[in-house]
C-alpha cells in the first residue's frame, strides 16, 4: 500500500490501530453472553405495524396462525400403552365434590375443573380489570354472592365485587401462589408462602389463623365432610374452624393439591415422584411410584381414577388402589393439574406449550398447541368449551373437539386458572398484577 | 505489515482465551460482581502479638499440642499462650465447647508441666443448644490484658457475638462481657474489635472496643472505650457523644456539596447510637446482661437529625425529610435546631400544578380525640363539612345543602358497632381505645373502653399501671377501620391493629412495609376508600403518600404557609385530586389542576 509522502508513518498507525481494534471487537463479541432464550420481544407493545410478539420475534399475526394450522395437523405424539386400562368394575357413583355451595381450585375437591356455567363461545372483551400490586398466580374463585376472591404475589388476599370494584382487601405477611378455599357459609380460607393459613369472613374480618412450619404453595381443599387439607411439609387436616386434626409429614416441600377421592382418600404428588394416598385418618393407604417430581394437583374421575402429571411431562392414570393404569408422554413438565370432562376426557397443559385432550383409554384425542408453556389447568364450562392461559399472553377459548373460539392478548403471562361466574364472565389473574373479567 | 498480523492473530487467540474464561464465569447483572470465595480453613490460624501467640481454630479441635504438649481438652476454639503469673513461662487460656455447645474458659498455669485446667472465674457459658460457635479468637492487647470475642450462628439467619475483656492475672479475672443481641441478618448486627491504649495518658493500658456495623469500614466506626483506675476499668463516659459531634459537625459542613456523603455520615452516626444506647430503645449492644449502655444526654442526636432533615430536604426527599423531622420533635429539641430543621422543610420542593382555594366555615371536632376528618368528601365535588348542622359543600356550583347530623364523625367497624376514640400510653405501648358505639343519630359521650388494642409495644415505665394511661398518640393517627383490623399511620410507617368482630386483638400489630397492600375498604376520610393514598396536613405544606408510602407529594400551593396555622386537619377525594384542609376555623380545598 502506497501512502502519500509524509503521511506513511501516520497510515502505519491507523493500520495498526484499526486492526486492533478489529480484534478487540472480536473479543468483546466473543465474551458477549449467549443470547437469551425468550428472544428480542417480550410482548406484543415491542412490535410494530399490528405485529405480534411470537416466541420472542414480532411477527404478523396471519403467519402465527398459518404455523398453528400446520402444527394442529401434526400427527399426535405416540401413546405410551403401559398395559390395558383398567377401569374400576363398580365405578363409585358420581361423589359430592365439596359441601354444595364451596368454591375452590379447580371447583370442587375432585379437581374436575368443571364449572356449572357457561362461558364465552367466541371473541372476548373486557368487562373491567382490578389491579393488584404484583402478579397473580393463583386462581380466581367465586363466592356464593358472586364477589370474586384472589390472592396475589404482593401478600393481598382481595375480594372484588362482579362489577369489578373493591369489596375487602386482606394484607397478610407473606405472598399468595395458591387459590383460596370458600366455604358454603361465604368464609374465606387461603395460605401463603410465610406459612399463614388464615380464614375470614365474607367480609373480610379474620375468623382464625394458623402458621405452618413451611410456605403453602397449593390451594387449600375443604371436603365433604368439613374437612380442610393443607399441603406445606407433608399434609395437614384442620377442622372447619381452624383446629388442627392431623398432620402428615413427607420430609419434603409439597406443592401438589390435595385432591379428595370419593373412596376416602387423600391424594398428592411429592417432590420425589410419590403419588400418596392417606386416608381421612392421616394414615397412609397406598404409595405409588409416579417416576417424577409432582407439582400439579391429582384429578379424580368421575370413576375413581386419579390422573396427575408430572416432571418428566408424563401424565399418569391410576386405579383407586394406586396401581397405575396407563401413561401418557407430552415434551415437556406438567405443572398444571388435569381436568376431566363429563365424558372422561382429561384435558391438560404442558410446559411443552400445548395442551392436550386424552380420552379415558389414555389415547390421544387432539393437541392444541400454543406459543407459551402452560401452567394453568384448564376449565370446563357446562357445554364442555375448555378455558386455559398460557405463557404466550394469551387465555384460550377451545370447544370441545379442540377448535379455537378465542384467544385474547392479556399481554402477559396467564398462569392463573380461570373461572367462571353465574353471569357467564371469564375470570382470571395474569402476570401484569390485574385481575381479568372477560366477556 | 507481518508484525500487525500476528499482532492480530495474537489479540484474536487473546480474545478466545478470554471468551473461555467469560463463559466459565457466573454472569452477574448490573456488573456487580460476587464476592470472591473465601477459601474453608480448617487449619488452626496462629498469630503472635507480641506478649504471647493466638490461635484460632476453625474446627473444634482435641488435644492441641503447646509447646510439644498435648493438652488434656477436647473441642478447643481458640487458644493464648502468655504468661499470666508472671513467673517467665507461658501458660495458657483456652476456649472450648462440648457437643452441646456448651462453652468454657480454663487456664493452664506451668510449673514444670502445664497443670490441670482450671476454670476462669466469673465467665458465664453462653447460651448452649442450637447455636454453633463461627468464629472465636484471642486478642493479645498487653501483658496485663487480652480480649476474647466469640460469634454465634443460631440459625441461617439468627446471630451473635460476645467479647470478654479480661485482666492476666495468675487466675484471670473478667473485667466486662460485651454482647451484641440476637440479630436476624444472618450475622451479628455489630462488630467488636478491642484494641490497647493509653486513652488518657496515665501510663496504664486502657481497652478500646471498636463499634462498626457488621462488615463496615474502620472510619464507619466509634469507640468505647475503658480506662485502668485501681478500681477496674471504668468506661470513659465521654463517648459516644464525642464522636457523634465531631460526626454531626462534619455532616453539617458537608450538605451543601456533598449531600450524600452527609446523609451518609448523619444515618451512621444515628443508626450506631440507637444501637449502643440504652435510652434510645433499640439497643442490640449489651453490657453485662444489660441492654444498651448508658449515653446519657446525647446533643449530637439533634445535631445529626437537623443534618439529616437538611440533606434530605436538598436532595427533595419529602418523606425521609418529615420522618426525621418527626422524630426530632419527639426528642424536644432546642428552638435553635428545630428553626434549623423547619427551615429545610419550607423549602423543599412541592408539586407543581396545585391551586388553593377558599372553603365554607367549619367547626372543628375535637371529641373523641381519634375521628373522621371535620371536612371529608363524599364524592370528588361533594365535602360534608361540620357544624353545629353539618352542610354538604358541592365543590363544582358553590352551593351549600344541609346534611344529616348524628354521629357521623366516628370511626367505626365494618359493622358499625365499635368505635376508635383515642390512642393511649398504656403500660405495654401505644394501644387504640376501643369503646361501644353510641346509637345511631346521638350524640358521641365517652364511655368505658372494651378493650385497648396495642398499636405499638413500648417498654413499660417502672411501676406502670392501669392508673397510668394518659391519651397519647405518639404522633399517629388512624386512617380507619377495615375488616382486618385499624390502620394507623405516622408519616410513612403504616401500622395494622389486627382486631376481630368483637374489637379483641386478632393478632400481633405489624408494621406494614413500604409498598404492601393496605387493608381495605377505609372510610372516606385522611385515605382513599382502596387505602392506597391518604393525606397528612403539616404547617409546611400537604404530604400526599401514594400506593408505597416512601412515595410522597408535597401540595404547597401559593398561600398555603400563611393559612396552615394551629390544629390541621386533612382529606382526600376519592379520586385523589383533591385535598380538604381544615386550619383555623375554615375549609380549604388544595386541587391538582394539571
Amino acid at each position: 500500500m502506497q501512502g502519500l509522502p509524509g503521511f506513511e508513518g501516520q497510515l502505519l498507525d491507523l493500520r495498526i490501530v484499526s486492526r486492533f481494534a478489529f480484534a478487540w471487537l472480536l473479543m468483546l463479541s466473543a465474551c458477549r453472553p449467549p443470547p437469551a432464550a425468550s428472544g428480542p420481544c417480550m410482548s406484543d407493545q415491542e412490535c410494530r405495524a399490528g405485529r405480534i410478539c411470537h416466541e420472542g420475534r414480532c411477527r404478523f399475526l396471519e403467519e402465527v396462525r398459518t404455523e398453528f394450522q400446520q402444527q394442529q395437523s401434526l400427527p399426535p405424539p405416540a401413546v405410551e400403552d403401559a398395559g390395558a386400562p383398567l377401569v374400576p368394575e363398580a365405578a363409585a357413583p358420581t361423589p359430592t365434590a365439596g359441601p354444595a355451595g364451596t368454591s375452590m381450585f379447580m371447583g370442587d375437591a375432585r379437581h374436575t375443573g368443571r364449572v356449572e356455567f357457561e362461558g364465552p363461545r367466541g371473541q372476548v372483551t373486557p368487562l373491567w380489570t382490578y389491579r393488584t400490586g404484583s402478579r397473580i398466580y393463583a386462581s380466581p374463585v367465586v363466592a356464593p354472592a358472586g364477589d370474586i376472591l384472589v390472592g396475589s404475589l404482593d401478600q393481598s388476599l382481595t375480594a372484588v365485587t362482579p362489577e369489578g370494584s373493591l369489596r375487602f382487601r386482606y394484607s397478610g405477611t407473606g405472598k399468595y401462589y395458591a387459590s383460596a378455599v370458600v366455604t358454603p357459609q361465604g368464609d374465606v380460607i387461603a395460605g401463603s408462602a410465610d406459612g399463614s393459613l388464615v380464614a375470614l369472613s365474607s367480609d373480610g374480618q379474620v375468623r382464625w389463623e394458623q402458621k405452618l412450619s413451611d410456605a403453602i404453595d397449593a390451594s387449600p381443599v375443604l371436603s365433604d365432610d368439613g374437612r380442610l387439607y393443607v399441603a406445606a411439609d407433608g399434609l395437614y387436616a384442620f377442622d372447619i374452624t381452624g383446629h388442627l386434626k392431623w398432620h402428615y409429614a413427607v420430609g419434603a416441600h409439597v406443592r401438589s393439591v390435595p385432591a379428595v377421592h370419593p373412596q376416602g382418600l387423600i391424594v398428592f404428588g411429592t417432590p420425589n415422584g410419590k403419588l400418596v394416598a392417606l386416608t381421612r385418618e392421616g394414615q397412609l393407604a397406598w404409595e405409588a411410584d409416579a417416576g417424577a417430581n409432582i407439582d400439579g394437583g391429582a384429578a379424580i374421575s368421575d370413576d375413581g381414577r386419579i390422573l396427575v402429571g408430572n416432571d418428566l411431562g408424563h401424565v399418569l392414570c391410576f386405579d383407586p388402589s394406586g396401581k397405575q393404569l396407563w401413561r401418557f408422554a407430552t415434551g415437556d413438565d406438567i405443572r398444571a393439574t388435569p381436568a376431566i370432562a363429563p365424558d372422561g376426557t382429561c384435558v391438560v397443559g404442558s410446559y411443552d406449550r400445548a395442551l392436550y385432550a386424552l380420552a379415558p383409554d389414555g389415547s390421544l384425542k387432539w393437541r392444541f398447541a400454543t406459543a407459551g408453556r402452560i401452567r394453568s389447568s384448564a376449565r370446563i364450562d357446562r357445554a364442555g368449551r375448555i378455558y386455559f392461559g398460557s405463557q404466550d399472553d394469551f387465555i384460550y377459548g377451545l370447544d370441545p373437539s379442540g377448535q379455537l373460539l378465542f384467544r385474547h392478548n392479556i399481554g402477559r403471562d396467564v398462569d392463573s386458572s380461570p373461572v367462571i361466574d353465574s353471569r357467564g364472565t371469564l375470570l382470571v389473574g395474569a402476570d401484569d398484577g390485574s385481575l381479568y373479567a372477560l366477556r | 505489515m507481518a508484525m500487525t498480523r500476528e499482532l492480530s492473530i495474537a489479540l484474536f487467540a487473546l480474545s478466545l482465551y478470554g471468551c473461555a474464561r467469560c463463559s466459565d464465569e457466573p454472569r452477574v447483572p448490573f456488573k456487580l460482581n460476587p464476592p470472591p470465595e473465601v477459601p474453608q480453613v480448617d487449619t488452626p490460624v496462629v498469630a503472635d502479638a507480641g506478649v504471647g501467640a493466638v490461635t484460632a481454630f476453625p474446627q473444634p479441635a482435641d488435644n492441641p499440642v503447646v509447646a510439644g504438649q498435648p493438652l488434656p481438652l477436647a473441642g478447643v476454639r481458640a487458644l493464648y499462650e502468655v504468661d499470666v503469673d508472671r513467673d517467665g513461662d507461658q501458660d495458657v487460656l483456652a476456649l472450648t465447647a462440648d457437643a452441646t455447645q456448651h462453652v468454657q474458659l480454663a487456664v493452664f498455669t506451668r510449673d514444670a508441666a502445664l497443670s490441670a485446667p482450671r476454670p476462669v472465674p466469673g465467665f458465664v457459658s453462653l447460651e448452649p443448644g442450637a447455636c454453633t460457635i463461627a468464629d472465636a479468637r484471642f486478642f493479645s492487647l498487653s501483658k496485663e490484658k487480652a480480649a476474647l470475642r466469640v460469634e454465634l450462628q443460631c440459625s441461617a439467619q439468627q446471630a451473635s457475638a460476645a467479647l470478654w475483656l479480661l485482666a492476666l492475672e495468675a487466675t484471670p479475672r473478667i473485667y466486662e462481657r460485651v454482647d451484641v443481641l440476637a440479630s436476624s441478618e444472618g450475622h451479628p448486627a455489630l462488630s467488636l474489635l478491642p484494641r490497647s491504649l493509653d486513652s488518657d495518658g496515665d501510663q496504664h493500658d486502657d481497652i478500646a472496643v471498636r463499634i462498626s456495623a457488621y462488615g463496615a469500614l474502620e472510619a464507619d466506626s466509634l469507640e468505647l472505650t475503658w480506662l485502668d483506675r485501681p478500681s477496674g476499668l471504668v468506661r470513659d463516659l465521654r463517648e459516644p457523644e464525642a464522636t457523634l459531634s465531631a460526626w454531626a459537625a462534619a455532616a453539617q459542613s458537608q450538605i451543601a456539596k456533598q449531600t450524600d456523603a452527609a446523609v451518609a455520615r448523619a444515618e451512621l452516626g444515628l443508626t450506631l447510637a440507637r444501637a449502643i444506647c440504652r435510652e434510645l430503645g433499640s439497643a442490640q449492644l449489651a453490657l453485662s446482661g444489660v441492654p444498651g449502655i448508658g449515653c446519657g444526654t446525647l446533643p449530637s442526636l439533634g445535631a445529626l437529625s437537623t443534618t439529616l432533615i437538611g440533606a434530605y430536604a436538598r436532595r427533595g426527599d419529602v418523606a425521609r425529610a418529615f420522618d426525621q423531622y418527626r422524630g426530632l420533635r419527639a426528642s424536644h429539641p432546642s428552638e435553635r435546631l428545630l428553626d434549623l430543621a423547619q427551615a429545610a422543610l419550607a423549602k423543599l420542593p412541592a408539586a407543581s400544578g396545585v391551586t388553593l382555594r377558599n372553603g365554607p366555615a367549619v367547626e372543628p371536632i375535637t371529641q373523641p380525640r381519634v375521628h373522621l376528618p371535620s371536612a371529608r368528601f363524599l364524592s370528588d365535588s361533594s365535602l360534608f363539612v361540620h357544624r353545629l348542622n353539618p352542610i354538604l359543600w358541592d365543590l363544582d356550583s358553590g352551593s351549600e345543602t344541609p346534611a344529616p347530623r348524628g354521629s357521623e364523625a366516628l370511626l367505626r367497624d365494618p359493622s358499625g358497632q365499635l368505635i376508635a376514640s383515642g390512642i393511649e400510653r398504656t403500660c405495654d405501648g401505644l394501644a387504640v381505645r376501643i369503646e361501644r358505639a353510641p346509637p345511631p343519630g346521638s350524640d358521641y359521650t365517652s364511655a368505658a373502653p372494651l378493650a385497648n388494642a396495642l398499636l405499638l409495644p413500648l417498654a413499660s415505665a417502672p411501676g406502670c399501671t392501669r392508673a397510668s394511661h394518659r391519651p397519647d398518640d405518639g404522633g399517629f393517627s388512624v386512617l380507619g377501620w377495615a375488616p382486618q383490623g385499624l390502620v394507623a399511620v405516622r408519616g410513612s410507617e403504616v401500622r395494622l391493629v389486627p382486631l376481630a368482630s368483637n374489637g379483641r386483638a386478632s393478632g400481633e400489630p405489624r408494621l406494614l412495609a413500604p409498598g404492601s397492600p393496605r387493608p381495605a375498604p377505609l372510610p372516606a376520610g385522611v385515605a382513599t376508600r382502596d387505602g392506597a393514598r391518604y393525606v397528612e396536613a403539616t404547617p409546611y405544606g400537604v404530604l400526599l403518600y401514594g400506593p408505597s408510602s416512601d412515595q410522597v407529594e408535597l401540595w404547597r400551593p401559593e398561600g398555603y404557609l400563611q393559612i396552615a396555622k394551629g390544629p390541621l386537619e386533612a382529606a382526600i377525594s376519592p379520586t385523589a385530586r383533591r385535598v380538604a384542609l381544615v386550619a383555623g376555623g375554615s375549609v380549604y380545598v388544595l386541587e391538582r389542576v394539571h
